[in-house]
């Protein structure tokens, strides 16, 4: 009997699975630069921002990857006032959220926070982090253990960023150390490897292991950066009171009756430092706590410097007084309990001498908010005073190496200001700026099944098709001797009711008689 | 479709089709791959020369360059393959409409070269009028025309179509048993929309059900010769007669016609999308009865020999 069909038997199928890799560069300049941000979308609820890889109006752009930032209500930050925190309610449930889904929860049902080793009873939380939420499209399966490298550029000038470059990668035993205690698969460590431009060092040295900044969601797709990535180490603010010259006692050089200073410590407590005139009688002493009524000298404090905080007197003889008294009787006053007392560290009392003169003031508290800005009211331009600087927050990088400016912005001077003082999109554009290069092998699982079509030599030698023919003698023939021929160009994969589920077909066409025998092994991938 | 790279080694590129992965989408188990043919839909055998040298007979045929799968199941395997035990035949057997067994019911029609199916009691018979009426299905004599099934009255007598299976040469003479060469015909498929019409017996007291309607609303009868007698009987005619379309040894022939589906009988939505209008000769004989109109194919499948032929169909209601 003639047949078309031939059933396939249970050892003619097969089912494998194969896990596939492919490389996805992701050059920084594609992140920030090459589309001049028309590939970056913001949302009017500024949650996150997401990345494409082509102006994202164009029906070509594909979306790779998302930005977005949070901190923890335990983080420092999270005590900073609301007022001066851009979008705190959203970081705060942009992390829970992050976390919620990345860490899980604890047995009394709380969040829990990410942990920088990934042992969540003990050891240091990532308070305060960057989350890089990259598309399926890229991420497919998972991202290859061992594979993430971000290289971000951490160059204290803003303009230059890619000078002083880190490696941010996950472990090189990534493959076969990595963490499941999370709710969304299996996660591993990120460090910062290596460098490029300069020694990767902090204030204790050189990096020859790498540091802990970071933790990668291979199944999730999700990249976590500890804010320490950008910070320098930890430094108090400080600057210093100066004048121009010490001896001197002109009282065109030395602040008049009222003249004011005010500094503000590193935890928000803020003094107004006001020079009263002992030179006329009745002027309150130094270290007293002023109200409107106090008497400064020739008159009284009044309303609207008492206005401005709490009050301290300074006093001294302003007409006979030189400059260096002056500033050691600035100096009493905030040292007293009324000033800021502990809350700043004092140089010395200064001998008046000949020449410019100053007295240091330094933040006790160390971290970038203890960069406070100092207002003065002070005519005489021989006396001065700027603002605190060279606050930092602890981190892996010493700001001999990567200084933590994030933005052009003077006032955005580290990780940590940036969270609080710009919007979500804002650090997400802060960070796409140091992207200097981004890449990661993907993984798709295939699973697969293999039917392997075999084919005797005494089968598939003839053919229906309609040229085979003429007038029902077979073309291929001459005599009846020959052998028959035919030609393989399709395999049709059938179901038992004869319905065509899949089909393959071969690049050319494959000669079949009765003396070849075939094996087509075809393969469908899920 | 493109054509598949033959610069260099043989790829083999495999695809689920859209009712595959339909099946599988539904998960009840309907997507079990239990067999499999071979095609060679895009091979010409007319380009094989055997006046040649072994080496050169098949040149042409071997350049042949081959499409990437179509996952459409039923753009594929027009042709099939087939398996036969013996390698030294020189004829096999075709399909092939007979329009000349039973005067004009088995014939297409003039000049629409189909078969017109009329699909509603207006069309066939103005709904059973007894004046000339616009109505196409019979003439004035009473006597139905060519080429017209009654796809609405499907309990009267009605044209039909017949496929008989054989060898078409007289070198294999009628009285040949064909079964002795392994190329006896006796299961066949048909391929219909199913939006449009089912099979019933060539005498409307039978029908067929689908095995199977896949994503495109193609059903898929099957039918054999066992199971199936009132639509697959054995050709035991050995004459050489004018009724006989197969010059040599026969083997089964199939009957059937099409009773028109309920979409079509009730509305004009399926006309209007797929279809046309057009003109045919009423009752009497002298007038056009404007039409609308369906074409499509049904396609006959020799199970056994893989052979198949494609026969056009009109299923036509007047347009009114």
């Amino acid at each position: 009997m003639a047949s078309t069909f031939k059933n396939l038997s249970p050892d003619d199928k097969i089912s494998t699975k194969t896990l596939l890799h492919e490389a996805i560069p992701i050059t920084g300049t594609i992140v920030s630069g090459t589309y001049a941000d028309n590939n970056i979308k913001n949302y009017s609820h500024g949650m996150f921002q997401s990345v494409y890889d082509y102006p994202y109006l164009s029906s070509s752009a594909n979306h790779i990857f998302d930005i977005t930032v949070g901190y923890s209500n335990s983080s420092a930050l999270s005590s900073s006032s609301p007022a001066a925190v851009a979008q705190q309610t959203k970081k705060f449930n942009l992390y829970n959220q992050m976390a919620q889904v990345l860490v899980g929860y604890d047995k009394t049902g709380s969040i829990q926070q990410f942990d920088e080793n990934g042992d969540l009873s003990e050891g240091d939380k990532l308070n305060e982090c960057i989350f890089l939420s990259f598309s399926r499209l890229l991420v497919k399966d998972e991202i290859k253990k061992g594979s993430f490298n971000l290289e971000l550029g951490v160059n204290s000038d803003y303009a230059t960023p890619f000078t002083k470059r880190i490696k941010v990668v996950d472990t090189a035993d990534a493959a076969t150390s990595f963490k499941i205690n999370s709710p969304v698969g299996e996660y591993g460590i990120l460090v910062a490897d290596s460098t490029t431009g300069t020694n990767l060092t902090n204030d204790t040295g050189s990096l020859a292991s790498g540091v802990k900044c970071g933790l990668i969601f291979y199944q999730a797709g999700v990249a976590v950066l500890s804010g320490s990535v950008f910070d320098g180490a930890a430094n108090a603010a400080s600057t210093a009171l100066i004048c121009e010259d010490g001896d001197d006692n002109t009282a065109s050089k030395t602040p008049t009756e009222k003249d004011y200073i005010i500094l503000v410590s590193t935890d928000g407590t803020k003094r107004v430092y006001v020079h009263v005139d002992s030179a006329s009688a009745g002027a309150v002493a130094t270290g007293t706590v002023m109200t409107s009524a106090s008497d400064t000298g020739a008159g009284t404090l009044g309303a609207t410097i008492a206005a401005l905080g709490t009050c301290i007197a300074v006093n001294n003889n302003l007409s006979t007084h030189n400059q260096a008294t002056i500033l050691n009787e600035l100096r009493v006053a905030i040292g007293l309990g009324a000033g800021h007392g502990a809350k700043f560290t004092l140089g010395a009392a200064l001998t008046p001498a000949n020449g410019e003169q100053s007295i240091s003031i330094t933040q006790a508290t160390t971290g970038h908010l203890g960069n406070t800005v100092v207002t003065e009211s002070i005519t005489a331009a021989e006396i001065t005073i700027a603002n605190f600087s060279g606050g930092g927050d602890s981190g892996i990088l010493a700001t001999s190496v990567g200084a933590p400016k994030m933005t052009s912005g003077e006032s955005n001077n580290s990780l940590k200001s940036l969270l609080t003082g710009s919007s979500i999109s804002g650090s997400a554009d802060a960070l796409r700026h140091r992207i200097y290069n981004l890449s990661f092998n993907n993984t798709v699982e295939l699973n697969s099944t293999i039917y392997f079509c075999r084919i005797n030599h005494n089968e598939y030698n003839y053919s229906s098709n309609p040229t085979y023919l003429s007038s029902s003698q077979i073309r291929v023939k001459t005599n009846s001797t020959d052998n028959p021929v035919s030609y393989v160009t399709t395999v049709g994969l059938y179901s038992a009711d004869n319905q065509l589920l899949a089909v393959g077909k071969l690049s050319e066409p494959l000669r079949k008689d009765p003396t070849l025998e075939y094996t087509l092994r075809a393969r469908l991938d899920y | 479709m493109a054509f598949q790279d033959n610069s260099g080694d043989i790829i083999f590129d495999v695809v689920l089709t859209d009712e595959g992965r339909r099946r599988l989408a539904k998960g009840d188990g309907t997507f079990n791959i239990t067999k499999f043919a071979l095609g060679d839909d895009e091979v010409n055998y007319q380009l094989f020369d055997t006046t040649t040298g072994s080496a050169y007979q098949d040149l042409q045929i071997l350049q042949t360059p081959v499409f990437e799968a179509f996952t459409n199941n039923t753009s594929n395997m027009s042709s099939m393959l087939v398996s036969i035990p013996r390698n030294n035949l020189l004829y096999l057997p075709i399909l092939k409409i007979n329009e000349l067994v039973d005067g004009t019911s088995t014939s297409l029609h003039g000049t629409a070269k189909a078969f017109l199916v009329a699909v509603d009691g207006n069309t066939e018979t103005n709904n059973g009028s007894t004046v000339l009426t616009s109505s196409i299905a019979y003439n004035a004599a009473g006597k139905l025309n060519e080429g017209i099934m009654l796809g609405f009255s499907t309990q009267k007598n009605s044209n039909y179509l017949r496929v008989d299976a054989g060898i078409d040469n007289s070198a294999v003479p009628p009285e040949t048993n064909i079964s002795d060469l392994f190329l006896d015909e006796t299961q066949y498929s048909i391929e219909m929309d199913n939006r449009l019409g089912s099979i019933i017996g060539r005498y409307g007291k039978n029908r067929l059900s689908p095995s199977s309607v896949d994503d495109d609303n193609i059903a898929l009868y099957v039918v054999s010769a066992e199971t199936d007698p009132g639509f697959v009987y054995v050709n035991r005619d050995i004459t050489t007669d004018a009724t006989q379309v197969i010059a040599g040894a026969r083997s089964t022939y199939l009957e059937f016609r099409i009773a028109s589906s309920i979409d079509l009988r009730q509305s004009d939505f399926l006309f209007d999308r797929l279809g046309g209008t057009s003109t045919l000769l009423d009752e009497g004989g002298s007038n056009s009865s404007d039409i609308k109109h369906i074409d499509t194919l049904i396609k006959v499948t020799g199970l056994n020999t893989g052979y198949s032929v494609d026969v056009p169909f009109r299923f036509v209601k007047l347009n009114q």
